[in-house]
């Protein structure tokens, strides 16, 4: 057990916890910041994805121990309103159906949009493979993302 | 007393489905602000929100996205304002007692509400304008309904539903409404996004995984890992030394004698959250002894030797007609042999399985996503010895359904679980669990033998098949032969069987649609042309039989749709035209589901066509091209994502290897060796309806069997490769 202080989404929390429990269940468990989901615990399904410093990161795999005064943010807070380019591009598009992995898909697509405004279809690819949907929604995360990249240019 | 507390029994809108829309008070409410519910179904607040509650489960399949569509439409309501909200599964609700009630599966949901829904939207409706005619001292032909509000015809007047409520929850509903034609439709028909995304793009939509209930503990379970497996014994020291673990109990196995029902025995490992639950759940693993029993010496090797074996004994026969042996004999000049395999097949639910329950010593609560929430309590309440009403079951969304939970163990375990422990419990499955105590997709081959005359004409077919499990065993051939016969053998399993989304249609679909291709093949025809000789020809036969029974009634109605599917199809892709060298396209037709009176015996049609690129060893499928006729499609964004997410589904077991066994138990335990389809894997896909007014005939399911026969037909004719078993081993998968 151990004593940690943590920044999510802007705000401080300070909690005890076993030192090797991974980022995900301290923000599931602890923090009840449920956004964040649990798929296959070990990095092969990306749906825990959150930003740690702003780029995207398997929350599952992280333990609390390794992380040293680092901002996290969670799907909860990556906008005010929910108002993100990338989530509004996920509505208009129509791109949940059951929404698990959603979350995971909208910050991984979130991280690659700040790194690669305009991404290539290669880019999408790359970037969006390590994010498993079983009900099938690529076609429209692709272009939820071309959505997404043509709403930051103009 | 509020008004609202009045009892209305006074009117029912019976469906053709069966299904009754009672318009009554479920219970008394509190009127504060004032709460028309004319119906369990319906709630109109003062505020001017309409929230429908329903009972059908939320899969992915956007039912409450396309139940609200189908009211709205009658109702006259604002879309954007109606909320939805899931019934809790008690003695409340109608036909609570019955084993199956409403349960979500089969793709039904749309088919079973479809005219209960509207007529229910067009009773309130005519209530409101009512109530808004009366206010203002006129008739119901001066007023209109629009967006939630009622409007004068002659002056600007308006009065919003929610203005009306208290009035309209004094009137008596209609005897009978009239429902808009086609036509009329406004919102039927247009492309919707999901109600629920803005709560999922914000990660506010809630699964019972993110569920908490007071004095919640954490629970992660051991399975018995084969059937029939005991435990010879288990060390929990070093599992209950870990920090936040409280204690280990043991829960039973439940018998299955039902379709759904029975639940694997194991340990559970009880902390204080889910973290310390699976630390321990993996300590203790390694801390059990096991006798693996009888079922521990089975593999796929001695499955496939089984499978051998049922050859040379009886096979059991599902259909027959003409005269197989004499045609082999007299008319045949040429034969054609061939068998398909088809793997064991896990889900993969994105959400794995969980459960919170909550036993006391005369009640029972229960908070998960299932399919068949009633059906689980029906089952649940023999197993604690507890009568039904004192259920409770909150349905959640779940994170994927296919078919995974109309199972009940899930639920089961963790009642069994609370009734130990005597508190609430929440189980959590780890991806492991769920890859290997899943409820599989059988493991079947199927041997064809087709015989053409010399004219090259199809004149017998013989079909034997080995599977799993009884589901879609045998095969409806759908093509005119007229010497056929349809046998089956039903061998035993080490794993459980299960529906995997589109159940047998898949398996059938797959052999039936290879071999009829290589029968057209075989008889140098083409093979779009020899499916549409051989499907009219089956219309005549069923013309001819003018019998009255349901499977000719049916098929007499499917028929022509195919035909329609197959030219839609065609057309679309310029089938027959040149493509250039290694590319070939494949030609797949199946149906889903099957006909009932008030679909006018229908079911959905899909047809596919594979482009599909063999070069150097690889196969690449360029587009997938779908022609579906599923009656009136009510919401064509959601109709789209689930042909889009079903090829997709069929998809994957095309490129990685299915459920291996070893030792009885499932030899892959997560998504890096039971692996599926990704986006650098998916390929484009073109979608388009039979515009149609008929009723709907569900659209989850149905696009599902085709893929993979339309593959396969592809890779043939773009190589010349005739691939029988999935995975395609003979090739490798292009990724983009
Ligand atoms: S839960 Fe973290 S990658 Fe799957
Ligand atoms: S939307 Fe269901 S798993 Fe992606």
């Amino acid at each position: 057990m151990g004593k940690y202080s943590l920044t999510v989404n802007k705000k401080t929390h300070t909690f005890e916890v076993a030192s090797d429990t991974p980022l995900l269940w301290v923000l599931r468990d602890t923090l009840k910041l449920y956004g964040t989901k649990y798929g296959c615990g070990i990095g092969q399904c990306g749906a825990c994805t959150v930003h740690i410093d702003g780029l995207p990161y398997r929350s599952c795999c992280i333990p609390i121990e390794s992380i040293k005064d680092q901002s996290i943010v969670t799907i909860e807070g990556l906008s005010e309103n929910g108002t993100h380019t990338v989530q509004l591009a996920w509505q208009v598009v129509d791109v949940p159906q059951c929404g698990y992995c959603q979350s995971g898909q909208i910050m991984t697509a979130a991280a690659l949009l700040d790194r690669i405004p305009q991404p290539t279809e290669a880019d999408i690819n790359r970037a969006m493979k390590g994010n498993i949907c079983r009900c099938g929604t690529y076609v429209r995360i692709k272009e939820a993302i071309k959505l997404a990249a043509k709403n930051i240019s103009s | 007393m509020s008004l609202s507390r009045r009892n209305f029994i006074k009117v029912s809108a019976v469906t053709g489905s069966g299904i009754l829309f009672s318009f009554h008070m479920p219970k008394a409410a509190d009127n504060n602000p004032f709460v028309f519910q004319p119906n369990l179904y319906i709630k109109i607040s003062s505020d001017n929100i309409i929230t429908l509650r329903i009972a059908e489960q939320e899969l992915g399949q956007g039912v409450s996205t396309s139940l609200s569509m189908l009211l709205a439409e009658e109702l006259e309501a604002n879309l954007e304002t109606i909320e939805t909200e899931f019934i809790p599964y008690n003695k409340n609700l109608p036909d609570y007692q019955n084993e199956f009630g409403l349960t979500t599966g089969g793709s039904g949901s749309i088919v079973a509400k479809w005219k209960a829904m509207r007529e229910a939207g067009a009773i309130v409706r005519d209530m409101l304008l009512e109530a808004a005619a009366r206010t203002w001292n006129t008739s119901k032909d001066n007023c209109y309904a629009k967006k939630s509000f009622i409007h004068h015809q002659k002056n600007n007047k308006s009065l919003s539903y929610g203005q009306l409520a208290e009035k309209a929850a004094q009137l008596t509903p209609p005897e009978k409404v009239v429902l808009k034609t086609p036509e009329a439709y406004e919102i039927i028909g247009r492309p919707t996004p999901d109600l629920k995304n803005k709560f999922v793009a914000t990660g506010q939509y809630k699964y019972s995984l993110d569920e908490e209930v007071p004095d919640m503990v954490f629970a992660a379970i051991v399975l018995y890992p084969t059937k029939d497996a005991k435990i010879q014994q288990y060390n929990p020291s070093k599992t209950l030394a870990i920090p936040g673990v409280s204690r280990i109990v043991e829960f039973p196995g439940t018998p299955k004698n039902a379709s759904f029902n029975g639940s694997e025995a194991g340990l559970a490992v009880i902390a204080d959250s889910t973290w310390a639950a699976m630390k321990g759940k993996k300590m203790l693993e390694d801390n059990v002894k096991w006798d693996y029993g009888e079922y521990g010496k089975k593999d796929m090797i001695s499955l496939r030797e089984d499978f051998k074996q049922a050859l040379k004994e009886d096979f059991k026969e599902r259909h027959q007609k003409g005269d197989v042996d004499a045609a082999f004999n007299r008319e045949v000049t040429k034969t054609l042999i061939v068998s398909y395999e088809n793997p064991y097949l896990a889900h993969g639910l994105m959400e794995p399985l969980n459960t919170i329950a909550h036993v006391k010593d005369n009640s029972c609560e229960i908070w998960a996503g299932s399919q068949s929430p009633q059906y689980t309590c029906y089952h649940l309440a023999k197993i604690l010895d507890m009568p039904l009403e004192q259920f409770t079951f909150h349905p959640y969304p779940s994170g994927g359904g296919f078919g995974r939970r109309y199972f009940t163990d899930f639920v089961t375990q963790a009642a069994l679980i609370s009734k130990q422990i005597g508190l609430p419990v929440k189980v959590t499955w780890t991806r492991e669990d769920e890859i290997q105590h899943g409820r599989y997709h059988p493991f079947r081959q199927e041997h064809y033998r087709g015989g053409l005359d010399k004219e090259n004409n199809l004149v017998v077919a013989h079909y034997r098949g080995i599977t799993t499990h009884a589901w879609g065993a045998g095969v409806d051939l759908i093509y005119h032969v007229p010497n056929r016969k349809v046998e089956f053998s039903i061998r035993d399993s080490p794993l459980h069987f299960g529906s995997w989304r589109s159940v047998g249609a898949h398996i059938s679909a797959f052999g039936r649609e290879c071999f009829i291709d290589e029968m057209a093949h075989f008889a140098k025809k083409d093979p779009v042309e020899f499916r549409k000789e051989l499907l009219q020809k089956m219309l005549d036969e069923m013309t001819d039989a003018n019998d009255n029974s349901d499977r000719t009634k049916f098929k007499k109605n499917q028929l022509p749709r195919y035909l329609k599917v197959i030219d839609t199809l065609r057309k679309k892709v310029n089938w027959g035209s040149v493509l250039p060298e290694n590319e070939g396209l494949g030609i797949a037709i199946s149906d889903y589901g099957y006909g009932r009176a008030f679909t006018n015996w229908r079911s959905s049609v899909c047809g596919q066509v594979a482009h599909v690129v063999v070069k150097d060893g690889i196969w690449e499928v360029k587009k997938i091209t779908v022609v579906v006729d599923c009656g009136t499609v009510v919401n064509p964004s959601g109709a789209r994502a689930q042909i889009e997410g079903s090829i997709y589904w069929a998809l994957s077991p095309l490129i990685y290897p299915g459920i291996d066994i070893k030792r009885g138990q499932v030899a892959q335990s997560n998504f890096h060796d039971c692996k599926f389809l990704r986006i650098d894997g998916a390929p484009e896909i073109d979608i388009s309806f039979i515009s149609s007014t008929d009723h709907p005939t569900g659209m989850g399911e149905t696009a599902v069997p085709t893929l993979t026969p339309a593959i396969l037909n592809g890779i043939f004719n773009a190589s010349g490769i005739r691939v029988r078993n999935i995975p395609v081993k003979e090739l490798r998968y292009r990724y983009a």
